[in-house]
């Protein structure tokens, strides 16, 4: 008996510690000198970033680098998560109390850790100068109220766009299109034209939007801003998705999904696979688009004619064509903005966090928010 | 604990699975042998160390066999504990091949085929075992 209680004590003793081994906001280099402080007495600066793009992780590594040639005193912890995981990281760490200094989000991201109580307002450590190094309209998306809660990495008007050796194909007249916009419905005509049948399968589609991941939302939010609703409130603060409008516009979204312009596996297509079958010729047109898919088009484009096996596998040229969003019936051209920001930009309240976001204010910061 | 061994280790010394399983064992085993080493005069943990534990090497084998399987594949808990890239276990950092607009299959795949050798070699080099295991604790008596 006294060898299964022996045995009964140390399970759970084991069990105890296996519940407690993600407690705590330490990092084992907190605790001589005090919180944000290393054994070296360096102020130690967390930053969870995720890998925007491919080259990323070692552009930080250089800017991180440069920061320390200037700031020797400052040790910046780069932690990083996969694009589609890092809010759930982040959420994690704030409802554990062990956020980051500086974090990568969205600019529609604010609000919530603003009602948390996690977000502090930067304003306060920047200088006129510096504020102005950035296009007012764009750092009014990291505003609230009279506060500054961070600083954007980049800005994009979202659209949609195209190969054009495949609309050239399908009679499509882009230019015209590029210029005067279309209709929904002249939208869906030609994403029928685009759609190539070989052998009983469907080898390039019309249209494809990413609808699985992080990206999902977009196929919705991109497009009801050009269906009559260019915002969820009207400016009687009313919410407007109720309008009997909105079925209409949820109804036209749903047919170009089941009139085949657009693959049936839409929900298991992310971001990353509706590049790759743009870039793999099987689809005409994509969406989101942004304006660095020109660059990536191009990139791959030059990678394929050099024979470099980085392009992407089974890959064609693609000359990639902007194309507006498409204006659905009671709607007007709007632009979808989207401003992710950086976060050299998300400060945390924490006792070390006020002190380090002095840093933000040195000129050299600016590589924390000039990353793209 | 954060981006630290202990931590992606020790919730997974001990579960419940594995308690349930590893009791369920014990209690097959004869009493008379364990009476039978008191009466020899063995000590408490010498039976634990001495009889018990040879006797379980199959139960043993299997937990470490399900363990491994579960804790190579898993992605969640070693994403929230590691913070730096020299910490990633191999299926968190397969997502880092996943960018905002685009994805990397070529790598992605190549280190999610690499990522699955292990598995095939602990299984079939200790098939033995785990097919003998998963039915152990299932019959009584």
């Amino acid at each position: 008996m006294k060898a299964k209680k022996m045995m009964a004590l140390l399970l759970t003793a084991a069990m105890g510690v296996s519940a407690l081994t993600g407690c705590g906001g330490g990092n084992g280099k907190e605790s001589e000198e005090g919180k944000g402080a290393d054994k070296k007495g360096k102020d130690v600066v967390t930053a969870l970033l995720p890998p925007v793009s491919a080259t990323y992780q070692d552009k930080i590594t250089e800017y991180v680098k440069a920061f320390n040639k200037e700031h020797p005193d400052v040790e910046i912890e780069v932690t990083t998560a996969s694009w589609e995981d890092t809010t759930q990281k982040l959420d994690v760490q704030v409802n554990a109390g062990s956020p980051p200094d500086i974090a990568f989000i969205g600019s529609d991201g604010v609000t919530k850790y603003l009602d948390m109580g996690m977000a502090v307002d930067i304003s306060q450590y920047l200088s006129e100068d510096q504020m102005k190094d950035f296009d007012e309209n764009v750092l009014g998306y990291f505003k609230n109220g009279d506060g500054l809660y961070g600083l954007p990495a980049y800005c994009e008007v979202q659209c949609i766009g195209g190969n054009r050796e495949f609309l050239e194909k399908a009679g499509i007249d882009w230019k015209s299109v590029q210029q005067n916009g279309w209709t929904y419905d002249e939208f869906r005509e030609a994403i029928k034209k685009g759609v190539v049948e070989e052998n009983g399968a469907t080898k390039t589609y019309g249209f494809l939007f990413a609808c699985s991941g992080v990206t999902a939302k977009d196929y919705f939010s991109i497009f009801v801003k050009n269906a009559g609703f260019p915002s969820p409130f009207n400016e009687d603060l009313k919410y407007t998705y109720t309008d009997p409008k909105m079925v209409d516009f949820l109804e036209d979204l749903r047919a170009m999904i089941d009139d085949g312009s657009m693959p049936k596996e839409l929900g298991a297509i992310d971001a990353g696979k509706r590049w790759n079958m743009m870039l793999t010729g099987q689809t005409m047109i994509t969406g989101k688009g942004l304006s660095s898919f020109e660059r990536s088009a191009a990139n791959n484009n030059e990678m394929l004619k050099n024979g470099d096996a980085d392009a992407v596998e089974g890959s064609i040229p693609v000359d990639y064509i902007v194309l507006p969003v498409p204006v659905f019936e009671g709607g007007t051209q709007n632009a979808y903005g989207a401003v992710d920001g950086y976060t050299g930009t998300f400060i945390y309240s924490g006792s070390k966090c006020i002190a380090d976001a002095r840093y933000l204010s040195s000129p050299d910061c600016a590589y924390f928010s000039n990353l793209l | 604990m954060q981006d630290t061994y202990p931590a992606l280790i020790a919730p997974t010394l001990v579960t419940c699975y594995n308690v349930f399983l590893a009791k369920q064992f014990f209690t097959s085993l004869p009493t008379s042998i364990i009476e039978s080493a008191k009466i020899e005069g063995c000590s408490q943990p010498q039976i634990v160390w001495k009889i018990i534990m040879p006797l379980s090497k199959t139960i043993l084998a299997v937990m470490a066999i399900m363990t491994f399987l579960g804790e190579w594949n898993t992605f969640f808990w070693p994403f929230l504990v590691c913070n730096s890239e020299m910490m990633q276990t191999i299926q968190v950092g397969l997502k880092n091949f996943s960018f905002a607009n685009t994805t990397y299959f070529a790598p992605m795949m190549a280190g999610a085929t690499v990522s699955a050798l292990p598995m095939f070699i602990l299984f079939f080099s200790l098939q033995r075992y785990f097919l003998e295991g998963v039915t152990v604790g299932a019959v009584k008596g």
